[in-house]
């Protein structure tokens, strides 16, 4: 060529998409793409109804990174597998199975082997697609009938508009030239921008809202209060067929589950014969001694001081002149109706037989409630014994004392 | 109006060339107005069938599994049998399509779609029964790997668990190698759509595919990578079903023949099945011209050989439980064979391995009366190897004070019967509006045998 | 809006706040307080209780907040809780339960005032702490809903709902009318009991109406071992055996270790005595018709024609007086009978081998005769006991303290010919069921249409009740006070548990109430009876602590023998062996699930397969294998049994071991008026079948067959001239186990090669000479782990032992862990499918020729692997390896897969295939409700279950230890099963305790593991049965 032919600029009412060309045979259709390639088009591709054999080498496609994608999905898969088992039946919540170490390689392998080939898969098939930039939803191309036969027996060459080399007269040439059939201009399709059809995106759009509410209705149910109880459709063993202490029985009028001890009857165990131990009784009357069954020593002591910490203090206080805290507040409330407390410590309460003092830890005096089915008779007694320590001490006087200790009191004064 | 319809099957195909006519040939049974009259009447009995399966779920849901007749010590019956049947029956789809892929043989195009499909109905069939078996059917998902409300995971160690990830991945990758394998179909059907409606839904399926050649080299090494991907994964499928059995301890089922077994199996019983179907849908929709005599015998040699390869199996089975010595083991043997459920082993025994060898004859195999009555019994044959497997090794096991006998119940038919209708009513759906052959795959096998003309 | 109101015109007697309903401020209460929360209760404890009582009182309410809503509960907490309760925490009271004259003492468990689990009371001699089914099973009883609902009229079987009140306006003008008539024409029948206070009553009554008559009636009767002994001494004497001093004990026809009196004490003592350990053991021969548990663990049977056990008798005591040492006064001897059977071989030489060993042991042998036997065999064994000197060393008697009373036969006829004759105006029947199974030859029902006024008393509205008047509810005895005696008239407290349900009378309160006693309440009326063993109320409060007035029983008595005339033998009873239709014997035994009748609508009960064929729900004929070859019959063929002029159709069981030529019926079944389960109907009943369906039309509609039409006065329990015709037809019968039931030969031969395999057995030589023979029995590979164990189980180890040596397959063990583990009922056709629950189940099986078969129990229970194969293929995690080594089973994991159940080589596991407890969601059923153990989960519709080793028990003991800051003592922990077996076969305990005794017995010689050669490693070990068979025979 002596000089370089002036480049013509297409005149039209849309602005040119490129020129479509049709072959008729898969080797027509070769030939022409080797013509275009050699011409050193970039923007064009050919189009046919199934793989036609020779094409990539005649366009020269690169070979594709898809392998190696699913190469990567595959271990992604791989590792998944093998490190979830591990994690949830060895670390996260041991199993111990059929006494078998809480995690072995050869029962993972089966789920391990599906993950992995799962994981391939689901990259070959959406990494193809990806990779085909589909879906693809519209095309200039569709807009020429002609093209629709690109799915059933035709072949074409598209060269774009956009490609640097292109010409729309030489490359008409150029392709009328290859054995095409056919030629025509493809012009860019206004449409192909606005992808869906109007109704067709109402329809989604209105699925999409009403997909929100199951949500909606969740986030008010967690925000709201009601009085009913909560659903549970399937019963399960939430609640069974047994009852359980304290419950309800519509069989008995009371309604109450739980049936009253019978007049007489005596539990085993049970039997509270010696009424020194149970009842602070010697022949009829309370005792002055604690029952033989009843070691006074270091341990019981504490066992008493202990329990009185836990049942007494409240009312009684710590040592036992009735300023407990329920008091205190009962005071500050100026509470009417309030007995306080009485003093255990004080002279009256002194002189009182230890048996009685059970009797009153038993079945209680005035507003003070018997703590008889609370506390054991032994742990009532350690108590009783724990109260005669605290009244000795706040009536303590010096000859009782020991040696160093009455040292210590002086010094100490 | 049907009738003439019924007609339009045998007019000639439309198209200036052979490459039109072949996608003429095949489209036009989705195209047309009203299938045939036989579609009909089948479709009706098949969803009928699929109304039983609701039914009988439904009240199952309601009473409890009790409402069949497993029992003490046969608490696995027809339920898992149906499982196993079905993932069976699942696996000549995808060994079509992949491993005849990989090999290379040209003759699987014919069939290679209706098969996909079938495959992935059977799996669909299949994946009811772990479901509705288990005491709580409302609780399956607990197999799955999500904490439950107990905020615990699943038991890796179960082969049960194995099974859910065996076949539900099973299923994923051929609704994937299906759908793949449709969308240039897919497009040429939204191509010469007549209607909107039509031209919008096959166009959305067919993701807007117009056949770009850079398009077709990605997609072609996609598919065959697939391919590949299949073919261990069809192994493994019936490999893992057959360690419910093979690492449970009973006598019967602790076999390690059983993955190989398993799978022959599950190939025999799945050709069987695609042919069963192939053969009334290429008479109904004039597909003659595609799917040719040619095909159905290389499946019915399929099946001829896959069905000594069972029997090997089933006589293995006897000498190993011979050999190994296990008195418990042998005893369990000879009494399926002899025992109370004899009936039931000989009617596997020769449904699955005298019969087919019939094959053996060019003339049963290329005759359509006698490939339908072998590939039938086929089916219930095989369907009596999984029953024999569960029930006789339960029925008998090592306390004989707990030996029983199990009776099925009339909702264990009612059951079975329906996961057929299911079956049949999306196979009969497929015939109707996709294409049951995969026509690129043809045309690319035709343009390069006939070298472009 | 108020269902309670509704509710409130049906009374649910309770004895305190039932006024409250209805009360016009408890409905306006409601309206206001019931929509506020709990929270905000009025202060002051006595409103707080008002509120409580009227928040219960409104549960009607809380119901309707069912539905697919979580549902809303109340607690009801007592306002004053007495000493020593804590609520959820299980109490125990002793009581003792009275059963056809003769009582066993009991331990009761107790949650928040309600009975749920019978054991034994160790306190007591009959008991020694073990129980059998129809104590445990007497819960069950106390709560069935289909009791008798309060007092009421019949007529014409139409119940008129009535009042107490009315009641007593109703009798007060009869009693003055009668008092005025001296009692004439009043009667009373009663059945038997031991109480020393319903004979004061007794006494009391006769004495205010001396013309007035009380009878007492059991159709299944020990009386003729009186009367034998009336026969033999003058006097009415008991006796009672001491089995662990024998050396010999031969039993003819006598199943003294099952169904008969004292059976829990005389399995306990023979026991004692097959210990192989000891160095000795006795020996057991047997003579009976029909397989019995004492067959099941004898060292020789020979089955025998009822009929022929008097002619072996008399055979025996001209052997053993003849030859022995025969005092002055006890006359001859018996000649040597001439009896056709006696000469055949088998017979000759088993008879021969007897008398030999007997003699052989003077003083240290027992010969004993069952029950049903008619006096001469008793008295004969009487002498030939005295003749060997066994009085005094193994055999000790008490005089009958029931002995002036008239035996139960003559008793029946009496009143009878009375009713019929008219001279009967008012009858009282206390409990027992007389229109359904007097003799038929009385014609009670006719009869009684003769009595002007009936006044029924019982626990069920049944058939009696349907031909009375007056229904009045009868107190269960978990309800009310009274007392009893042992076998030795050991006095036992019967101390109630909770309020009569019903609001009924027990006994003595309702005689009080005839003769408007000024003392009314059953605590007083006991207490007056025994003021003078127990005066001091301290003597009386230990007595009722204990549950029994210990040293009270008896003094032996050293009987004097009379002579006997000669035994007369009929021709049949002189027989030979092999006989044809027509003159077949027919063979009647109480049955050992519903005794005679009375436990019909018990569904533990009735699920409980039976002792030798696992036959639940029903009765069937039982026919040797031979016999049913000669008159055509298979199983569970339907066949008509024509005997003294009645015939039923019942189907046919092929019974091994059965005696040639005699047939065995159970009674007790085919009630027609009785509860729901006991009618097998569905009305109301969850999930029991409509037995109409399958059974046909006819009586046949019913749960089992009713054979006491083929019962007369003269025919007593056994007898010949019976014809079996078969009727063509088939019906299925529930069996839990059919292993005898198999028909194809692959599979016999296959059981007869395991069983020795599985239930190992040695004879007491084998065992001298090596301990260890049963863990040669099957040969294996050394059994290795292939991994490392994940825990060494170093805390604690549980394990469990069973002596097969010393099970007598009672079935105890069944009933105490359905009522432990609150197993369901499933209901007959449920059985039939193979889907029963029990997860302890006593597997049988048969040796050698199916006529004359050896008997083998196996208790079968999870066996606790440590390589549990049934773990490893859970998907979800629901059954896994405590740190203790159990095999721990999670319901609310489980979604059913039912894989573990696959792979469980001992098949124990047990599976919900329906939600068993629907039932239960019906108003009426609440009762039943309380039945449970609260500690147990109740498991729902399609979860698996199985033995747990009772883990509750484990974690109560391991929590109180925890508390005291103790060691867990062995022998602390004791599973239901262990609890209550009479022999003790079964040990529990840990594994890692040096001095526990399941320790020692597993590293024994005698342990092995079933099935061990799987390497599963079961924490359950059996201890091999050891018999001591006679060489000569063997």
């Amino acid at each position: 060529m002596s000089e370089a032919p002036k480049k013509t600029k297409h005149t039209g009412p849309a602005p040119l998409h490129g020129l479509l060309a049709e072959y008729e045979t898969p080797n027509a259709l070769i030939h022409g793409a080797e013509k275009v390639r050699n011409a050193g088009f970039r923007d064009w591709d050919t189009f046919s109804p199934f793989p036609v054999h020779g094409i990539d080498g005649a366009m020269g496609i690169k070979a594709t990174i898809l392998p190696w994608l699913i190469l990567g999905g595959g271990m992604t898969g791989f590792t998944l597998a093998l490190g979830f088992q591990w994690w949830a039946n060895g670390v996260d919540y041991p199993f111990l199975i059929s006494g078998k170490p809480y995690w072995s390689v050869p029962a993972n392998i089966p789920i391990t082997f599906e993950l992995t080939v799962l994981f391939a898969a689901l990259t070959a098939v959406f990494g193809m697609l990806a990779l085909n930039k589909l879906p693809q939803p519209a095309h200039p191309l569709d807009l020429r009938d002609r093209f629709s036969r690109a799915t059933d027996d035709r072949f074409y060459v598209l060269v774009q508009a956009s490609d640097p080399a292109f010409d729309e007269r030489d490359t008409r040439a150029l392709l009328e030239q290859s054995g095409a059939v056919f030629v025509e201009e493809v012009p860019e399709d206004a449409a192909s921008e606005s992808e869906l059809p109007r109704g067709i995106l109402y329809v989604l759009l209105i699925i999409a809202a009403a997909s929100t509410i199951p949500f909606a209705m969740a986030a008010y149910a967690r925000e709201s209060k009601t009085t009913k109880t909560r659903f549970d459709i399937i019963p399960d063993m939430d609640f069974q067929q047994k009852f359980k202490g304290q419950r309800m029985n519509t069989f008995f009028a009371d309604k109450r589950a739980d049936r009253p001890e019978l007049e007489g009857t005596v539990a085993v165990g049970e039997l509270h014969d010696d009424d020194h131990l149970y009842a602070g009784k010697v022949n009829g009357s309370f005792a002055r001694t604690f029952p033989a069954a009843i070691k006074i020593d270091e341990a019981t002591m504490n066992r008493g001081r202990e329990r009185f910490g836990i049942y007494c203090t409240p009312c009684h206080g710590q040592v036992g002149e009735g300023d407990g805290m329920v008091h205190q507040r009962a005071t500050s409330l100026a509470e009417g109706t309030w007995v306080p407390p009485s003093n255990i410590t004080e002279e009256r309460v002194r002189l009182i037989p230890v048996g009685e003092l059970f009797n009153t830890v038993t079945n209680g005096v005035r507003n003070m409630p018997g703590y008889g089915h609370q506390i054991p008779a032994e742990d009532r007694w350690a108590i009783i014994l724990y109260v005669r320590a605290l009244q000795k001490s706040r009536a303590a006087e010096l000859k009782d004392l020991s040696e160093q200790e009455r040292e210590s009191l002086i010094r100490g004064g | 109006m049907a009738a003439a319809d019924y007609e339009s099957w045998y007019q000639p195909p439309k198209g200036d060339s052979e490459i039109a006519k072949l996608t003429d040939v095949v489209l036009r049974v989705a195209e047309a107005k009203r299938p045939p009259i036989g579609w009909y009447v089948a479709f009706t009995l098949a969803v009928g069938m699929l109304g039983i399966l609701g039914i009988s779920i439904a009240w199952l849901f309601w009473t409890g599994i009790g409402v069949w007749g497993n029992m003490h010590p046969v608490v696995w019956a027809w339920d898992i049998t149906n499982f196993v049947f079905w993932v069976g029956i699942g696996h000549a789809g995808t060994l079509i399509s992949a491993i005849l892929f990989l090999l290379r043989q040209p003759w699987r195009t014919a069939i290679n779609r209706a098969a996909e499909a079938m495959t992935i109905f059977a799996v669909m069939c299949a994946l009811i029964f772990p479901g509705i078996h288990i005491g709580r059917p409302w609780l399956p998902y607990w197999m799955l790997p999500i904490p439950n409300q107990m905020n615990m995971w699943p038991q890796f160690r179960s082969p049960l668990d194995w099974d859910v990830f065996a076949v539900s991945t099973y299923f994923t990758v051929s609704l994937l190698f299906w759908y793949v394998g449709l969308i240039p179909d897919l497009a040429s059907l939204r191509d010469r759509a007549t209607t909107t409606i039509r031209r919008f839904v096959y166009g959305a399926f067919a993701m807007g595919w117009r056949g770009s050649s850079r398009q077709w080299h990605r997609y072609e090494r996609a598919y065959l990578i697939l391919a590949a991907l299949s073919t261990p994964l069809v192994l493994s499928v019936h490999s893992v079903v057959s360690f419910d059995f093979a690492t449970a301890q009973l006598p019967g089922w602790h076999t390690t023949i059983f993955p190989p077994y398993f799978v022959a199996g599950a190939i025999f019983s799945g050709f069987a099945m695609v042919v069963t179907l192939l053969v009334p849908a290429r008479q109904f929709f004039g597909l003659k011209g595609v799917i040719e005599m040619r095909h159905l015998e290389a499946m019915n040699k399929v099946i001829l050989a896959t069905g000594t390869m069972v029997g090997y199996a089933y006589a293995m089975e006897f000498f190993i439980a011979w050999y190994g010595g296990s008195p418990y083991e042998g005893f369990i043997f000879f009494n399926r064979a002899f025992g109370p459920y004899a009936w039931a082993y000989w009617t596997m025994v020769s449904c699955n391995v005298i019969f087919p060898q019939l094959y053996w004859f060019k003339g049963v195999r290329t005759s359509l009366v006698g490939m339908m009555i072998i590939n039938v019994l086929v089916n219930v044959g095989m369907w009596f190897e999984r029953f024999v497997i569960i029930a006789t090794s339960l029925h008998r096991d090592f306390v004989p004070s707990s030996w029983g006998y199990y009776i099925p119940t009339k909702w264990d038919f009612l059951t079975l019967t329906g996961s057929f209708g299911l079956f049949f009513t999306l196979f009969l759906l497929f015939c109707r509006y996709l294409p049951m052959v995969a026509v690129a795959e043809v045309k690319a096998q035709h343009a390069h045998t006939h070298g472009g003309h | 809006m108020s269902p309670v109101s509704k509710k409130s015109d049906k009374p649910t007697y309770w004895r305190s706040i039932a006024e409250l309903e209805g009360r016009p401020e408890f409905e306006q209460f409601l309206e206001h307080e019931f929509a506020e929360p709990v929270s905000d209760l009025p202060p002051t404890s006595d409103e707080r209780r008002r509120f409580m009582q009227i928040m219960g009182a409104s549960f009607a309410f809380a119901g309707l907040t069912t539905g697919c809503r979580w549902e809303q509960d109340y607690i009801l907490p007592q306002t004053r809780r007495p000493e020593g309760l804590i609520p959820g925490e299980p109490r125990y009271y002793t009581t003792s339960m009275d059963m056809g004259g003769y009582a066993t003492g009991l331990l009761a468990k107790s949650y928040d005032g309600r009975p749920v689990k019978i054991e034994g009371n160790p306190n007591h001699p009959d008991s020694l702490g073990a129980a059998n089914v129809f104590h445990q099973a007497s819960v069950l009883e106390l709560y069935d809903p289909d009791r008798s609902k309060g007092f009421g009229t019949y007529s014409g079987g139409k119940r008129t709902d009535s009042s107490k009140d009315e009641f007593i306006k109703a009798i007060k003008p009869l009693m003055a009318a009668h008092r005025s008539s001296q009692g004439k024409g009043f009667r009373i029948l009663a059945e038997s009991t031991s109480s020393r206070t319903v004979a004061d009553m007794k006494r009391r009554l006769l004495a205010a109406l001396p013309e007035a008559k009380w009878y007492e009636y059991e159709p299944v009767s020990a009386d003729n071992i009186r009367l034998g002994s009336e026969l033999a001494f003058g006097a009415a004497y008991r006796p009672n055996y001491a089995f662990d001093k024998a050396a010999i004990v031969v039993s003819l026809d006598s199943d003294f270790l099952g169904s008969e009196r004292a059976a829990i004490r005389n399995a306990q003592s023979f026991m004692q005595g097959r210990m192989p350990e000891k160095g000795e053991m006795s020996r057991l021969y047997i003579i009976e018709s029909a397989y019995s548990m004492t067959g099941g663990v004898a060292d020789h049977r020979l089955p025998l024609r009822s009929e022929f056990v008097k002619a072996v008798a008399a055979a025996l005591d001209a052997g053993i007086s003849g030859k022995g040492s025969p005092s002055a006064e006890m006359g001859p001897a018996q000649a040597r009978p001439a009896a056709a059977f006696l000469e055949d071989p088998k017979v000759q030489k088993f008879v021969a081998a007897i008398e030999k060993e007997l003699l052989a042991n003077k003083g240290k042998s027992i010969v004993i005769a069952g029950e049903q036997q008619p006096p001469e065999v008793h008295a004969l064994v009487h002498r030939i006991n005295a003749v060997l000197g066994n009085v005094g060393s193994t055999i000790t008697y008490y005089p009958d303290f029931t002995a002036d009373r008239l035996p139960h036969k003559d008793a029946i006829i009496q009143l009878g010919k009375e009713m019929a004759s008219g001279a009967v105006d008012t009858l009282v029947i206390i409990g027992g069921n007389p229109v359904y199974n007097a003799p038929a030859d009385v014609g009670f029902d006719a009869a009684l249409a003769k009595v002007k006024n009936t006044i029924r008393v019982g626990l069920h509205e049944d058939e009696t009740t349907m031909k009375s008047g007056w229904q009045v509810p009868l107190a269960h005895y978990l309800e009310t006070w009274g007392d009893t005696r042992g076998y030795d008239g050991t006095i036992g407290i019967q101390q109630p548990l909770i309020a009569p349900l019903y609001g009924g009378p027990s006994v003595i309160e309702l005689i009080a109430l005839l003769l408007d006693d000024s003392t009314k309440e059953g605590l007083d009326l006991v207490k007056r009876t025994l003021a003078a063993s127990m005066g001091d109320d301290r003597l009386w409060r230990k007595a009722v602590h204990d549950g029994v007035l210990l040293g009270s029983g008896l003094a032996p008595v050293q009987p004097v023998l009379k002579p006997l005339g000669a035994i007369a033998l009929s021709d049949r009873e002189k027989a030979g062996v092999a006989v044809g239709n027509g003159q077949l014997e027919l063979t009647l035994a109480p049955c050992p699930k519903v005794h005679d009748g009375r436990y019909a609508n018990n569904g533990w009960l009735q699920e409980l397969p039976d002792p030798v064929l696992k036959l639940t729900w029903g009765n069937a004929a039982l026919i040797g294998p031979a016999t049913a070859k000669e008159l055509g019959v298979d199983d569970q063929t339907l066949v008509k049994l024509t005997m003294n002029g009645a015939t039923i159709t019942i189907p046919a069981i092929i019974a091994p071991g059965q005696a040639p030529g005699s047939v065995r019926v159970v009674l007790g079944y085919g009630r027609t008026a009785v509860g729901v389960v006991g009618i097998g109907s569905r009305l109301d009943y969850g999930l029991i079948e409509d037995y109409a369906a399958e059974y046909g039309a006819g009586d046949l509609e019913l749960v089992g067959v009713n054979a006491y039409p083929l019962k007369t006065t003269e025919f007593g329990r056994f007898g010949g001239g019976l014809n079996v015709q078969p009727t063509g037809d088939t019906m299925k019968l529930a069996m839990t186990q059919m292993t005898h039931a198999i028909k194809d030969k692959i599979g016999r031969d296959e059981v007869q090669r395991r069983v020795p395999e599985l239930v190992r057995e040695g004879t007491f030589e084998e065992f001298k000479e090596k301990p260890a023979f049963a863990q040669e029995k099957v040969e294996h590979k050394a059994l290795l782990s292939l991994w490392q164990e994940p825990v060494s189980y170093d805390k604690h180890k549980w394990g469990l032992s069973i002596d097969l040596n010393k099970c007598t397959g009672c079935n105890a063990c069944v009933v105490a862990c359905v009522s432990e583990n609150n197993i369901p009922v499933v209901g007959r056709s449920r059985v039939i499918q193979g889907r029963e629950m029990q997860w302890i189940r006593i597997d049988v099986y048969f040796r050698g020729e199916p006529d004359e078969p050896e008997l083998a129990y196996q208790p079968l229970t999870c066996h606790q692997c440590e390589h549990a194969p049934c773990e490893q293929v859970c998907p979800v995690g629901a059954t896994m390896h405590s740190r203790e080594g159990l095999n721990d089973m999670v319901y609310n994991r489980c979604i059913g897969t039912r894989y573990c159940s696959n792979n469980c080589p001992y098949k124990v596991r047990r599976f919900n295939y329906f939600n068993f407890h629907e039932e239960l969601k019906l108003e009426k059923n609440q009762t039943k409700k309380m039945m449970f153990n609260p500690d147990v989960t109740v498991r729902f519709r399609g979860v698996m279950e199985k033995c747990t080793f009772c883990i509750q028990r484990i974690q109560n003991v391991k929590i109180k230890a925890k508390n005291t800051r103790r060691a867990i003592q062995d022998g602390e922990i004791v599973t239901a099963c262990q609890q209550t077996c009479p022999t003790g076969a079964i040990v529990f305990g840990d594994l890692n305790d040096e001095k526990s005794r399941v320790r020692a017995l597993q590293n024994g010689p005698r342990s092995y593991a079933m099935l061990e050669e799987l390497n599963v490693r079961p924490r359950l070990k059996y201890l091999a049965r050891v018999k001591n068979p006679n060489p000569e025979l063997s």
